[in-house]
């Protein structure tokens, strides 16, 4: 038997070992867990491999990046992934595969790859959305109509961030002087809890839900790490089936996350979505002021028609006036010459009538024919016009144009 | 409870009516001031809307004050 080994020398003897057998640096996805770093600066995680069906753990090892390095390298990630670099994402990082006598096995960080992880954090999104589709509730929220006047407004964010009060105070101090109420409900907008904060916050807003128009999820600027919290499902689902239309403003610039894709409307900053608000009332504002024109106008041109009309109708009453008297004159003048003329013509032919007829009676009288020659006979006063009448001896006057004589008759010739 | 109130979107619809008839000519002359009138309190109504709050939301407010 050979002389036993001291632990310490068996473990140096597999740290030996090691460092020949993997001298290089190598590439590894792994999922993090227990992250956590100290006051020193340095950082201490294990590496975790799931199953991907049952879920168990198959593989597991402790890692370190020391100060120097993830004074760099956690900025640089949480940049370029929006992703704070925590328990439960996926990561691709360089590693040396090291042991050290007293605390074992250990990968050790030198160097991370962000793509790896926005590519797995892009692959969950896009899962989260595909059940949200399947289920039918993707596109619920979007669906909802924002009120003409979205003016009761419940604000989902933390009380203390500086995107809640530059909210508010855009709100308040809209030129217009649009009136707009806000409540808050508050909730926690970074780290682990931001799911359940957000989803009791919902809740909170749906139960009074006839008291708002929209619901407004904001953040404030700052540091755009840590948004996993608004890719979850079930954060995804509530607000995609929430009532009142959702206005998120929860300020980054990568990628939308999942709440940003279901809610009815994304703008990035709380600032976007307050002018977001303000110009939906400007909207409505503009339109009443359309409106109001349109009617002063179609009032006056109304009224100018009817001026007018009244103006055409006074104008064409004098006129009418003078060429109904001109013709009635014109009538009189005509009807007082023709009576003229008739009365004229009706003299002349009765004057020449009477004439004629003072011819006749003159050409038929006594006197006249006794003139001419002719006499009459008279017996006993009576003009006798047949001698039958007579008998011899019989005494007749005859009356002469001048005077008369007195005969006896003699003899009769019948 | 009373009837409900009239809804902004419900007053801009009946102040487009109104504007619709007298533009096409459709209102009497002697309706027209009628209509004006009730053109302005419509106008007068949603610009309040816009820039006051409404008893509902004053309710709010003083729910809200008594709870801080």
């Amino acid at each position: 038997m050979e002389t036993p080994l001291s632990l310490f020398d068996l473990n140096a003897l597999v740290k030996r070992s090691l460092s020949q057998c993997l001298p290089d640096e190598y590439w590894v996805q792994a999922e993090l867990s227990d992250v956590r770093s100290n006051a020193t600066g340095h950082c201490y995680l294990e590496f975790i491999q799931k199953d991907p069906r049952s879920n168990n753990l198959i593989a597991k090892a402790r890692g370190t990046v020391w100060a120097n390095v993830y004074r760099m390298l956690k900025p640089y990630f949480e940049e370029a992934t929006g992703q704070a670099f925590t328990s439960g994402i996926k990561v691709l990082v360089k590693v040396t595969v090291e042991f050290h006598e007293l605390y074992g096995y250990n990968l050790t960080v030198c160097d991370i790859d962000p793509t790896y992880t926005l590519g797995d954090m892009a692959r969950r999104r896009r899962e989260i959305l595909k059940q949200l589709e399947e289920e039918g509730v993707l596109t619920l929220n979007k669906e909802l109509e924002i009120p003409v006047l979205p003016q009761r407004i419940a604000v989902i964010s933390s009380s203390t961030a500086a995107g809640y009060g530059d909210f508010c105070h855009q709100l308040q101090n809209n030129s217009h002087g649009f009136f707009f109420y806000t409540e808050l409900f508050p909730a926690l907008m970074q780290g682990n809890q931001v799911e359940e904060s957000v989803l009791s916050a919902l809740d909170a807003v749906n139960a009074r839900m006839y008291q708002f128009d929209v619901v407004v999820i904001i953040r404030g600027g700052g540091a755009t790490s840590d948004l996993s919290g608004f890719d979850t499902y079930l954060l995804a689902a509530s607000c995609a089936q929430f009532p009142l239309p959702i206005i998120t403003g929860i300020g980054h610039e990568r990628d939308d996350t999942v709440l940003d894709s279901v809610a009815h409307t994304r703008v990035k900053t709380p600032t976007a979505a307050a002018e977001f608000l303000i110009n939906r009332m400007e909207e409505a504002a503009d339109l009443l002021d359309n409106l109001s024109e349109q009617l002063r106008a179609g009032v006056l041109l109304r009224l100018e028609q009817e001026k007018r009309r009244l103006w055409v109708l006074q104008n064409r009453i004098p006129s009418f006036v003078s060429s109904r008297l001109s013709e009635a004159k014109m009538q009189l003048l005509t009807t007082k010459k023709d009576l003229s003329q008739a009365v004229t013509s009706l003299f002349t032919r009765q004057k020449h009538h009477l004439e004629l007829l003072h011819q006749r009676v003159n050409d038929a009288s006594p006197e006249r024919l006794l003139k001419r020659g002719y006499s009459i006979t008279l017996k006993d006063g009576k003009a006798i016009i047949d001698a039958t009448q007579l008998a011899e001896g019989d005494v007749l006057t005859t009356r002469l144009a001048k005077g008369e004589v007195n005969s006896t008759v003699t003899t009769k010739n019948v | 409870m009373a009837a409900k109130k009239e809804t902004y979107s419900q007053a801009i619809e009946r102040l487009e009516k109104i504007v619709r008839q007298i533009d096409n000519n459709e209102l009497d002359i002697d309706l027209l001031s009628e209509k004006i009138k009730e053109a302005n309190e419509i106008i007068a109504f949603c610009s309040a809307k816009l820039m006051k709050a409404d008893a509902e939301i004053e309710k709010l407010l003083e729910e809200k004050r008594q709870s801080e």
